[in-house]
C-alpha cells in the first residue's frame, strides 16, 4: 500500500470505527484495511476500543411486557427459523468471515435473511422426545463438527430426585450410553455431552431410569 | 448393555473454544450455577424457548438503555431492542467468543441498528439526562460490582472507567458521544461548541489515551 492511501486511511479511521462513515466511502477504506495489515491492526484497536465502551452503557429498564413480547415476535418467526435449522452454524470459528470486522455485529449482521454458512457445526439428526403416553418431554440434536455432541433439551424440567441415562441406538440396534443427568443438570432446560462421531448415525436416543425401564424416546431423522 | 462415558478428544485442534465450553459446562455437575453467556446463546441459536426467555431477561435493561441512549425516543427503543434480539436469535451461530463478550456483541448490534435508525430521523435532541449519565464518572467512586456480570467482567468495565475518568473532560465527552452516545463527529463538534477537525482530535487522543491507560493498567 502507498503511503498516501495509508494516511487517509488514518484520517477516516476514527470514524469508520464509530459507524460515521456512509458507502461507498467505508467501503473503500476497509478494502484498503484489507490489504494492509498495519491499518487494519491500527483499526481493529480503534473498533475494540468503540465496542469496550458499550460496556458502560446505563442500564434502563424496558417498558412492561417487553420480554414477551419479544419472545412473541420471535415465535412468529419460527417458521421461518426453523427451516434453516439443519444449516445453521451452531459453533463457528468466523474469524475469516469476518475479516476487516470493524464493528462485528455491522459485519456479521449487516443484512437481515444472512444466514450462517460456515458448518463448524451442524444438525445430522434430531426429533423429539417423547414419554411412553406420546406426550413431548423435549428435543434431542446430534450435532457434526469437530466435536460431535448431543444437545437435549428438556421443556419444563422437574426434580424427581432421580439420575437417568441418555442411551443412543444405532439401526444394527446397538446402543450406547452416553453419559447421564439429574434435574441439577437440565434445571435450566438444558444438557449436552459429547459423542464419537459414529453415534451421529443413530436412529433412536432413550431417556432410561436406573433400573433400565425406558421413560423417554426420540425418533432421530 | 454397552454402557460407557465418551470422552472428548481433548487434542481436537478445530475444536472451538465456545463448542468445548459450552459442553463443558453443560456437562459439569456443579450444579446451580447459572448457564454462562456464551452457553446460553447456544442455546438461543438452537431455538430454545426458555434459554431465550433468560437470555431476554439477562440483557434486556443494557439493550434498552443504550438504544434509549443514542435516540432519546422510547417507541423506537423498543423496537431496536425487539430487532438486537431477533438478531441475536437469528444469527446466534456466528457469533465469536474469541473477540467479544457475548453482552459487547450484542451491545454493537444494538447500536449498529439504533445508528441507523436515527441517521434516518436526524436530528435527534440530546437528553441531557442521558448525557449527564453517561459522563458521571468520579475517579475516586469504588467500583460497584454488577452481580449480573461475572468477576472477570467487572474487572475489566472497573478498569475502563477508571481509564475514561483519567482522560481530560473534553476528550472523555468526546469518547463517551461517540461510543454510547452514538454520535458522529460532527454532531459532537455541534455540541460541543468546535469545529469538526477539533472533535475529531479529541475523539482520537481520547482513544488514545485510552488505550495507553488500559495497557499500562494489565502491565501492572
Ligand atoms: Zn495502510
Amino acid at each position: 500500500m502507498n503511503v498516501e492511501s495509508c494516511a487517509d486511511f488514518e484520517d477516516h479511521m476514527e470514524a469508520l470505527a464509530i459507524g460515521e462513515m456512509a458507502e461507498p466511502e467505508s467501503s473503500r477504506l476497509l478494502a484498503h484495511a484489507a490489504n494492509c495489515p498495519s491499518c487494519q491492526a491500527h483499526l481493529d484497536t480503534v473498533s475494540g476500543l468503540v465496542d469496550s465502551m458499550l460496556q458502560l452503557t446505563p442500564r434502563v429498564e424496558p417498558p412492561p411486557g417487553f420480554e414477551s413480547r419479544v419472545l412473541a415476535r420471535l415465535h412468529a418467526g419460527t417458521r421461518a427459523h426453523s427451516a434453516r435449522w439443519r444449516s445453521l452454524a451452531i459453533v463457528v470459528a468466523c474469524t475469516a468471515a469476518l475479516v476487516g470486522g470493524v464493528a462485528l455485529g455491522r459485519t456479521a449482521l449487516g443484512r437481515d435473511g444472512d444466514s450462517a454458512s460456515l458448518s463448524a457445526g451442524t444438525v445430522a439428526r434430531s426429533g423429539i422426545i417423547a414419554r411412553p403416553d406420546g406426550s413431548p418431554l423435549g428435543n434431542a440434536r446430534l450435532v457434526a463438527g469437530p466435536q460431535p455432541f448431543v444437545l437435549v433439551t428438556i421443556d419444563n424440567p422437574k426434580d424427581s430426585g432421580a439420575e437417568v441415562w441418555c442411551e443412543l441406538v444405532l439401526a444394527d440396534g446397538q446402543s450406547v450410553t452416553v453419559g447421564s443427568w439429574g434435574y441439577d443438570d437440565v434445571a435450566g432446560g438444558v444438557w449436552a455431552t459429547g459423542i464419537e462421531s459414529g453415534l451421529l448415525a443413530a436412529v433412536t436416543m432413550r431417556v432410561v431410569a436406573a433400573d433400565g425401564s425406558v421413560l423417554a424416546t426420540a425418533t432421530l431423522d | 448393555m454397552n454402557r460407557y462415558e465418551s470422552r472428548p478428544e481433548k487434542d481436537c485442534e478445530n475444536l472451538s473454544e465456545l463448542s468445548e465450553r459450552t459442553i463443558s459446562v453443560l456437562r459439569t455437575p456443579d450444579r446451580h450455577d447459572r448457564l454462562p453467556d456464551d452457553a446460553l446463546l447456544t442455546a438461543v441459536a438452537l431455538g430454545d424457548t426458555d434459554a431465550t426467555a433468560v437470555f431476554v431477561r439477562r440483557f434486556q435493561s443494557r439493550v434498552y438503555g443504550l438504544a434509549i441512549t443514542i435516540t432519546s425516543d422510547r417507541a423506537l427503543s423498543e423496537d431496536i431492542a425487539q430487532s438486537t434480539f431477533e438478531r441475536a436469535w437469528r444469527h446466534g451461530a456466528t457469533y465469536d467468543s474469541r473477540r467479544a463478550s457475548v453482552g459487547t456483541w450484542l451491545l454493537t448490534i444494538c447500536r449498529n441498528l439504533a445508528i441507523d435508525a436515527i441517521r434516518v430521523r436526524r436530528p435527534v435532541p440530546v437528553d441531557p439526562w442521558t448525557i449527564g449519565e453517561m459522563l458521571a464518572y468520579d475517579p475516586d467512586a469504588p467500583v460497584v460490582n454488577d452481580p449480573a456480570d461475572g468477576a472477570i467482567q467487572s474487572d475489566h468495565v472497573g478498569r475502563l472507567r477508571r481509564a475514561l475518568a483519567a482522560l481530560p473532560a473534553e476528550q472523555r465527552r468526546a469518547v463517551v458521544l461517540a461510543t454510547i452516545g452514538g454520535r458522529t463527529t460532527t454532531e459532537i463538534g455541534l455540541l460541543e461548541g468546535v469545529g469538526v477537525p477539533t472533535a475529531k482530535t479529541r475523539l482520537r487522543n481520547g482513544l488514545l489515551r485510552l488505550r495507553a491507560a488500559l495497557e499500562s493498567e494489565v502491565e501492572r
